[in-house]
Protein backbone atom coordinates (compact mmCIF):
# COMPACT_ATOMS: atom_id res chain seq x y z
CA UNK A 1 0.00 0.00 0.00
CA UNK A 2 1.36 3.50 -1.29
CA UNK A 3 0.52 6.53 0.72
CA UNK A 4 -1.21 9.13 -0.61
CA UNK A 5 0.16 12.12 0.24
CA UNK A 6 4.20 13.20 0.90
CA UNK A 7 6.15 13.52 4.22
CA UNK A 8 6.06 17.45 3.74
CA UNK A 9 2.52 17.03 3.20
CA UNK A 10 1.70 15.58 6.63
CA UNK A 11 4.03 17.61 8.19
CA UNK A 12 2.84 20.45 7.06
CA UNK A 13 -0.99 19.59 7.96
CA UNK A 14 0.02 18.32 11.73
CA UNK A 15 1.88 22.10 11.96
CA UNK A 16 -1.61 23.83 11.38
CA UNK A 17 -4.02 21.00 12.63
CA UNK A 18 -5.74 21.94 15.41
CA UNK A 19 -4.59 20.21 18.62
CA UNK A 20 -7.56 18.01 19.76
CA UNK A 21 -8.18 14.49 20.03
CA UNK A 22 -8.55 12.07 17.48
CA UNK A 23 -9.90 8.63 19.05
CA UNK A 24 -12.72 6.52 17.04
CA UNK A 25 -13.91 3.34 18.01
CA UNK A 26 -17.16 1.05 19.64
CA UNK A 27 -19.29 2.71 22.75
CA UNK A 28 -18.18 1.25 26.32
CA UNK A 29 -22.12 0.09 26.67
CA UNK A 30 -21.02 -2.19 23.49
CA UNK A 31 -18.24 -4.00 25.53
CA UNK A 32 -20.07 -4.19 28.61
CA UNK A 33 -23.17 -5.92 26.96
CA UNK A 34 -20.74 -8.64 26.05
CA UNK A 35 -18.38 -9.16 28.54
CA UNK A 36 -15.06 -8.01 27.39
CA UNK A 37 -14.52 -5.00 30.31
CA UNK A 38 -10.91 -5.22 31.28
CA UNK A 39 -11.13 -3.15 34.34
CA UNK A 40 -8.24 -1.26 35.85
CA UNK A 41 -6.12 -3.35 37.36
CA UNK A 42 -6.25 -3.82 41.06
CA UNK A 43 -3.32 -3.56 43.53
CA UNK A 44 -3.00 -7.66 45.38
CA UNK A 45 -4.21 -6.09 48.15
CA UNK A 46 -7.63 -5.19 46.89
CA UNK A 47 -7.87 -8.90 45.59
CA UNK A 48 -7.05 -10.96 48.88
CA UNK A 49 -10.49 -9.52 50.29
CA UNK A 50 -12.54 -10.28 47.01
CA UNK A 51 -13.19 -14.23 47.58
CA UNK A 52 -15.11 -14.95 44.63
CA UNK A 53 -12.05 -13.79 42.37
CA UNK A 54 -9.70 -15.93 44.75
CA UNK A 55 -11.67 -18.76 44.34
CA UNK A 56 -12.55 -18.59 40.17
CA UNK A 57 -9.06 -18.53 39.51
CA UNK A 58 -7.80 -21.22 41.45
CA UNK A 59 -10.41 -22.96 39.57
CA UNK A 60 -9.12 -21.46 36.07
CA UNK A 61 -5.37 -22.60 37.51
CA UNK A 62 -6.71 -26.03 38.41
CA UNK A 63 -8.28 -25.95 34.51
CA UNK A 64 -5.02 -25.33 32.76
CA UNK A 65 -3.13 -27.27 34.76
CA UNK A 66 -5.12 -30.39 34.77
CA UNK A 67 -5.33 -29.67 30.31
CA UNK A 68 -1.73 -29.59 30.22
CA UNK A 69 -1.20 -32.60 32.45
CA UNK A 70 -3.92 -34.23 29.70
CA UNK A 71 -2.05 -33.11 26.84
CA UNK A 72 1.06 -34.26 28.28
CA UNK A 73 2.69 -30.92 28.46
CA UNK A 74 5.10 -29.26 30.49
CA UNK A 75 5.31 -25.52 31.45
CA UNK A 76 8.17 -25.16 29.20
CA UNK A 77 5.97 -26.76 26.42
CA UNK A 78 3.19 -25.18 27.16
CA UNK A 79 4.54 -21.72 26.76
CA UNK A 80 6.50 -22.36 24.15
CA UNK A 81 3.52 -23.59 21.99
CA UNK A 82 1.56 -20.48 22.98
CA UNK A 83 3.78 -17.72 23.09
CA UNK A 84 3.32 -16.83 26.60
CA UNK A 85 5.91 -16.22 29.22
CA UNK A 86 6.90 -19.57 31.36
CA UNK A 87 6.51 -17.56 34.33
CA UNK A 88 3.28 -16.43 33.79
CA UNK A 89 1.95 -19.90 32.89
CA UNK A 90 3.23 -21.04 36.51
CA UNK A 91 1.49 -17.80 38.08
CA UNK A 92 -2.18 -18.36 36.34
CA UNK A 93 -1.61 -22.15 37.37
CA UNK A 94 -0.79 -21.33 41.04
CA UNK A 95 -1.19 -17.94 42.27
CA UNK A 96 -4.68 -17.04 42.56
CA UNK A 97 -3.47 -13.40 43.41
CA UNK A 98 -1.96 -13.20 39.42
CA UNK A 99 -3.51 -11.39 37.80
CA UNK A 100 -3.63 -13.15 34.11
CA UNK A 101 -2.86 -10.79 30.89
CA UNK A 102 -5.72 -10.61 28.14
CA UNK A 103 -3.78 -11.48 25.55
CA UNK A 104 -2.42 -14.65 27.65
CA UNK A 105 -5.88 -15.86 28.40
CA UNK A 106 -6.49 -15.60 24.66
CA UNK A 107 -3.17 -17.42 23.51
CA UNK A 108 -4.11 -19.94 25.79
CA UNK A 109 -7.89 -20.17 25.10
CA UNK A 110 -7.45 -20.56 20.92
CA UNK A 111 -4.84 -23.37 22.28
CA UNK A 112 -7.00 -24.98 24.52
CA UNK A 113 -9.85 -24.53 22.35
CA UNK A 114 -11.79 -22.63 25.01
CA UNK A 115 -13.95 -20.09 24.78
CA UNK A 116 -12.39 -16.78 26.06
CA UNK A 117 -15.21 -14.86 27.50
CA UNK A 118 -15.47 -17.88 30.37
CA UNK A 119 -11.34 -17.43 30.83
CA UNK A 120 -11.56 -13.59 31.37
CA UNK A 121 -14.75 -14.49 33.61
CA UNK A 122 -12.29 -17.34 35.43
CA UNK A 123 -9.51 -14.50 35.55
CA UNK A 124 -11.88 -12.14 37.35
CA UNK A 125 -11.16 -8.97 34.59
CA UNK A 126 -15.03 -9.10 33.60
CA UNK A 127 -17.71 -7.10 35.98
CA UNK A 128 -20.25 -10.11 35.34
CA UNK A 129 -19.37 -13.52 36.18
CA UNK A 130 -22.11 -16.11 34.59
CA UNK A 131 -23.24 -17.81 37.92
CA UNK A 132 -23.66 -21.51 36.40
CA UNK A 133 -19.98 -20.86 35.21
CA UNK A 134 -18.84 -19.66 38.50
CA UNK A 135 -20.91 -22.96 40.94
CA UNK A 136 -19.37 -25.53 38.14
CA UNK A 137 -16.12 -24.14 38.01
CA UNK A 138 -15.85 -24.36 41.90
CA UNK A 139 -17.22 -27.56 41.94
CA UNK A 140 -14.74 -28.46 39.48
CA UNK A 141 -11.80 -27.32 41.36
CA UNK A 142 -12.53 -29.12 44.45
CA UNK A 143 -12.54 -32.27 43.01
CA UNK A 144 -8.80 -32.21 41.75
CA UNK A 145 -5.71 -33.02 43.03
CA UNK A 146 -2.26 -31.49 43.04
CA UNK A 147 -0.96 -34.66 41.09
CA UNK A 148 0.94 -34.40 37.54
CA UNK A 149 -1.06 -37.34 36.44
CA UNK A 150 -4.72 -37.54 36.17
CA UNK A 151 -7.13 -39.96 37.38
CA UNK A 152 -9.57 -41.36 35.89
CA UNK A 153 -12.34 -39.36 38.14
CA UNK A 154 -10.24 -36.09 37.50
CA UNK A 155 -10.23 -36.49 33.73
CA UNK A 156 -14.22 -37.26 33.80
CA UNK A 157 -14.40 -33.95 35.77
CA UNK A 158 -12.26 -31.86 33.55
CA UNK A 159 -14.16 -33.11 30.19
CA UNK A 160 -16.74 -32.43 31.71
CA UNK A 161 -16.31 -28.92 32.82
CA UNK A 162 -14.74 -28.26 29.22
CA UNK A 163 -17.62 -29.40 27.81
CA UNK A 164 -20.19 -27.44 29.52
CA UNK A 165 -17.57 -24.17 28.83
CA UNK A 166 -18.11 -24.73 24.99
CA UNK A 167 -22.12 -25.86 25.38
CA UNK A 168 -22.65 -22.69 27.35
CA UNK A 169 -20.39 -20.64 24.67
CA UNK A 170 -22.64 -21.62 21.72
CA UNK A 171 -25.59 -21.44 24.08
CA UNK B 1 3.50 -9.43 7.75
CA UNK B 2 4.51 -6.30 9.26
CA UNK B 3 5.28 -3.99 6.58
CA UNK B 4 6.60 -0.42 6.58
CA UNK B 5 3.92 1.87 4.78
CA UNK B 6 6.41 4.99 4.81
CA UNK B 7 8.37 7.59 7.59
CA UNK B 8 6.54 10.65 8.48
CA UNK B 9 7.04 12.96 10.99
CA UNK B 10 5.32 13.62 14.30
CA UNK B 11 5.20 16.73 16.39
CA UNK B 12 6.95 16.47 20.03
CA UNK B 13 4.90 19.19 21.69
CA UNK B 14 7.29 19.27 24.55
CA UNK B 15 10.39 19.87 22.65
CA UNK B 16 8.46 21.93 19.46
CA UNK B 17 11.17 19.47 17.28
CA UNK B 18 9.82 17.02 14.89
CA UNK B 19 10.77 13.59 14.89
CA UNK B 20 10.66 10.77 12.43
CA UNK B 21 8.19 8.26 13.08
CA UNK B 22 7.10 5.26 11.03
CA UNK B 23 3.84 4.15 9.71
CA UNK B 24 3.62 0.17 9.79
CA UNK B 25 0.69 -1.85 8.29
CA UNK B 26 -0.25 -5.04 10.27
CA UNK B 27 0.39 -4.88 14.29
CA UNK B 28 3.29 -7.18 15.49
CA UNK B 29 4.31 -8.47 18.65
CA UNK B 30 6.17 -5.27 19.86
CA UNK B 31 3.27 -3.15 18.87
CA UNK B 32 1.25 -5.07 21.32
CA UNK B 33 3.89 -5.69 23.98
CA UNK B 34 3.92 -1.95 23.90
CA UNK B 35 0.44 -1.56 24.69
CA UNK B 36 1.02 -3.99 27.67
CA UNK B 37 3.50 -2.81 29.05
CA UNK B 38 3.60 1.22 28.32
CA UNK B 39 -0.37 2.10 27.22
CA UNK B 40 -1.96 -0.10 29.40
CA UNK B 41 0.05 0.93 33.02
CA UNK B 42 0.12 4.55 31.87
CA UNK B 43 -3.77 4.50 31.69
CA UNK B 44 -4.50 2.23 34.23
CA UNK B 45 -2.53 4.13 37.09
CA UNK B 46 -4.41 7.60 35.64
CA UNK B 47 -8.09 5.91 36.08
CA UNK B 48 -7.01 4.85 39.70
CA UNK B 49 -7.09 8.66 40.59
CA UNK B 50 -11.17 8.70 38.87
CA UNK B 51 -14.07 7.85 39.89
CA UNK B 52 -16.95 9.40 37.43
CA UNK B 53 -17.04 8.73 33.72
CA UNK B 54 -17.22 12.91 33.46
CA UNK B 55 -13.79 12.62 34.92
CA UNK B 56 -13.15 9.65 32.26
CA UNK B 57 -14.38 11.57 29.60
CA UNK B 58 -11.76 14.68 30.65
CA UNK B 59 -9.14 12.49 31.06
CA UNK B 60 -9.20 11.51 27.35
CA UNK B 61 -9.77 7.61 28.82
CA UNK B 62 -13.54 6.72 27.22
CA UNK B 63 -10.94 3.89 25.47
CA UNK B 64 -9.31 2.66 28.82
CA UNK B 65 -11.57 -0.69 28.64
CA UNK B 66 -10.40 -1.34 24.45
CA UNK B 67 -8.02 -4.45 24.70
CA UNK B 68 -5.79 -3.86 21.63
CA UNK B 69 -4.23 -6.87 22.02
CA UNK B 70 -7.64 -9.59 22.19
CA UNK B 71 -8.36 -7.37 19.23
CA UNK B 72 -5.41 -8.64 17.81
CA UNK B 73 -6.07 -11.89 18.47
CA UNK B 74 -9.18 -11.90 17.18
CA UNK B 75 -8.53 -10.57 13.94
CA UNK B 76 -5.68 -12.36 13.42
CA UNK B 77 -5.63 -13.91 9.69
CA UNK B 78 -9.04 -12.63 9.14
CA UNK B 79 -8.75 -11.13 5.41
CA UNK B 80 -11.83 -8.71 6.59
CA UNK B 81 -9.68 -6.70 8.96
CA UNK B 82 -6.42 -4.56 8.82
CA UNK B 83 -4.39 -2.83 11.34
CA UNK B 84 -1.69 -0.12 11.27
CA UNK B 85 0.57 1.05 13.74
CA UNK B 86 2.66 4.14 14.55
CA UNK B 87 6.18 4.32 16.19
CA UNK B 88 7.92 6.86 17.56
CA UNK B 89 10.92 7.32 19.79
CA UNK B 90 11.09 3.19 20.24
CA UNK B 91 7.50 3.36 21.30
CA UNK B 92 4.11 2.31 19.54
CA UNK B 93 2.50 5.94 19.96
CA UNK B 94 -0.56 5.18 17.86
CA UNK B 95 -2.52 2.06 16.78
CA UNK B 96 -5.69 1.74 14.46
CA UNK B 97 -8.33 -1.40 13.02
CA UNK B 98 -9.98 -1.11 10.28
CA UNK B 99 -12.74 -3.65 8.83
CA UNK B 100 -12.67 -3.80 4.97
CA UNK B 101 -16.42 -5.71 4.55
CA UNK B 102 -18.06 -2.71 5.53
CA UNK B 103 -20.67 -0.46 3.55
CA UNK B 104 -21.59 3.27 3.55
CA UNK B 105 -24.73 4.72 5.45
CA UNK B 106 -24.53 8.37 3.88
CA UNK B 107 -27.37 8.75 1.12
CA UNK B 108 -24.62 9.98 -1.77
CA UNK B 109 -22.76 6.67 -1.57
CA UNK B 110 -25.02 4.14 0.78
CA UNK B 111 -24.26 0.60 -0.02
CA UNK B 112 -20.91 1.45 -1.93
CA UNK B 113 -17.51 -0.05 0.21
CA UNK B 114 -16.06 1.90 2.75
CA UNK B 115 -12.94 1.10 4.78
CA UNK B 116 -14.46 1.34 8.55
CA UNK B 117 -12.05 2.40 11.16
CA UNK B 118 -12.85 0.29 14.04
CA UNK B 119 -10.86 1.66 16.41
CA UNK B 120 -8.29 4.32 16.10
CA UNK B 121 -6.35 6.03 19.15
CA UNK B 122 -3.12 7.75 20.27
CA UNK B 123 -0.88 6.99 22.97
CA UNK B 124 -2.31 8.13 25.71
CA UNK B 125 0.80 10.08 26.55
CA UNK B 126 0.00 12.07 23.77
CA UNK B 127 -3.82 13.40 24.90
CA UNK B 128 -4.32 16.46 26.54
CA UNK B 129 -7.09 15.35 28.89
CA UNK B 130 -4.66 12.71 29.93
CA UNK B 131 -1.76 14.77 30.90
CA UNK B 132 -1.16 18.61 31.24
CA UNK B 133 2.09 17.93 28.82
CA UNK B 134 0.85 15.67 25.90
CA UNK B 135 4.10 14.41 24.01
CA UNK B 136 3.33 13.96 20.22
CA UNK B 137 0.78 15.19 17.98
CA UNK B 138 -0.40 14.13 14.42
CA UNK B 139 -0.55 10.47 14.97
CA UNK B 140 -4.59 11.20 13.99
CA UNK B 141 -4.02 12.82 11.23
CA UNK B 142 -1.37 10.05 10.26
CA UNK B 143 -3.51 7.04 11.10
CA UNK B 144 -6.61 9.21 9.28
CA UNK B 145 -4.40 9.29 6.20
CA UNK B 146 -3.40 5.23 6.29
CA UNK B 147 -7.08 4.62 6.34
CA UNK B 148 -7.80 6.28 3.39
CA UNK B 149 -4.98 5.39 1.68
CA UNK B 150 -6.09 1.74 2.40
CA UNK B 151 -9.48 2.54 0.80
CA UNK B 152 -7.68 3.56 -2.67
CA UNK B 153 -5.39 0.83 -2.63
CA UNK B 154 -8.72 -1.88 -2.14
CA UNK B 155 -10.51 0.09 -5.23
CA UNK B 156 -12.70 2.04 -2.58
CA UNK B 157 -11.94 4.76 -3.50
CA UNK B 158 -11.08 7.04 -0.54
CA UNK B 159 -14.48 6.18 1.50
CA UNK B 160 -13.94 5.69 5.22
CA UNK B 161 -16.23 5.39 7.88
CA UNK B 162 -15.84 5.55 12.08
CA UNK B 163 -17.62 6.53 15.41
CA UNK B 164 -16.03 8.96 16.56
CA UNK B 165 -15.77 9.28 20.43
CA UNK B 166 -17.06 12.58 21.72
CA UNK B 167 -13.72 14.24 22.03
CA UNK B 168 -12.71 13.92 18.85
CA UNK B 169 -16.07 15.04 16.82
CA UNK B 170 -14.71 18.39 16.13
CA UNK B 171 -11.62 16.73 14.69
CA UNK B 172 -13.76 14.47 12.14
CA UNK B 173 -16.85 16.87 11.47
CA UNK B 174 -14.53 20.20 10.81
CA UNK B 175 -11.02 19.26 10.47
CA UNK B 176 -11.26 16.14 8.40
CA UNK B 177 -14.89 17.57 6.53
CA UNK B 178 -16.40 14.26 7.11
CA UNK B 179 -19.75 14.29 7.26
CA UNK B 180 -21.79 13.63 10.44
CA UNK B 181 -24.50 10.88 10.31
CA UNK B 182 -25.86 11.59 13.81
CA UNK B 183 -25.67 9.25 16.51
CA UNK B 184 -25.77 5.66 15.69
CA UNK B 185 -28.52 4.40 17.10
CA UNK B 186 -27.42 0.80 17.03
CA UNK B 187 -25.57 1.46 19.69
CA UNK B 188 -26.92 2.20 23.04
CA UNK B 189 -27.13 3.26 24.99
CA UNK B 190 -24.07 5.92 24.76
CA UNK B 191 -24.44 5.61 21.18
CA UNK B 192 -21.58 7.66 19.38
CA UNK B 193 -21.91 9.96 15.89
CA UNK B 194 -20.81 8.07 13.01
CA UNK B 195 -18.96 9.88 10.18
CA UNK B 196 -18.43 8.61 6.48
CA UNK B 197 -15.75 10.48 3.80
CA UNK B 198 -17.04 9.73 0.28
CA UNK B 199 -14.86 10.11 -2.34
CA UNK B 200 -14.99 14.00 -3.13
CA UNK B 201 -14.36 14.52 0.85
CA UNK B 202 -11.00 11.88 0.39
CA UNK B 203 -9.92 14.30 -2.64
CA UNK B 204 -10.08 17.69 -0.76
CA UNK B 205 -8.57 15.87 2.62
CA UNK B 206 -5.45 14.60 0.83
CA UNK B 207 -5.05 17.96 -1.32
CA UNK B 208 -2.37 20.35 -1.35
Amino acid sequence: MKLLVSREWLRNKIATDPDVETQAGTALAVLEGIGVIVPPDRPASADIGDEKVIRLRVALGTLLRQLRHRDGLSVVELAARTAIREDEVRSIERDPHHIPRPRTLHQLATHFKLPVRYLMQMSGATRTVDKVLYNEAIRFAARSDDMSVLSDDEERALNAFVKLLAERADA
Amino acid sequence: MKTLIGTVDLYNRQTTNYEPADLFQEIDEKNLDDFEEGWRPAINQRLAGLSSRDEVTAASLQDWHWDWSAKAEKRAGHLAYESFAVECAGMTQGLMFVKTTAFARLDAQRGLELVFAEYLATAPWNRHGFTATPTYKGVGRVLLVAAISFSVDLGFKGRIGLHSLPQSESWYATTCGMTDLGVDLAVPPQGLRYFEMTEAQAQTFISP
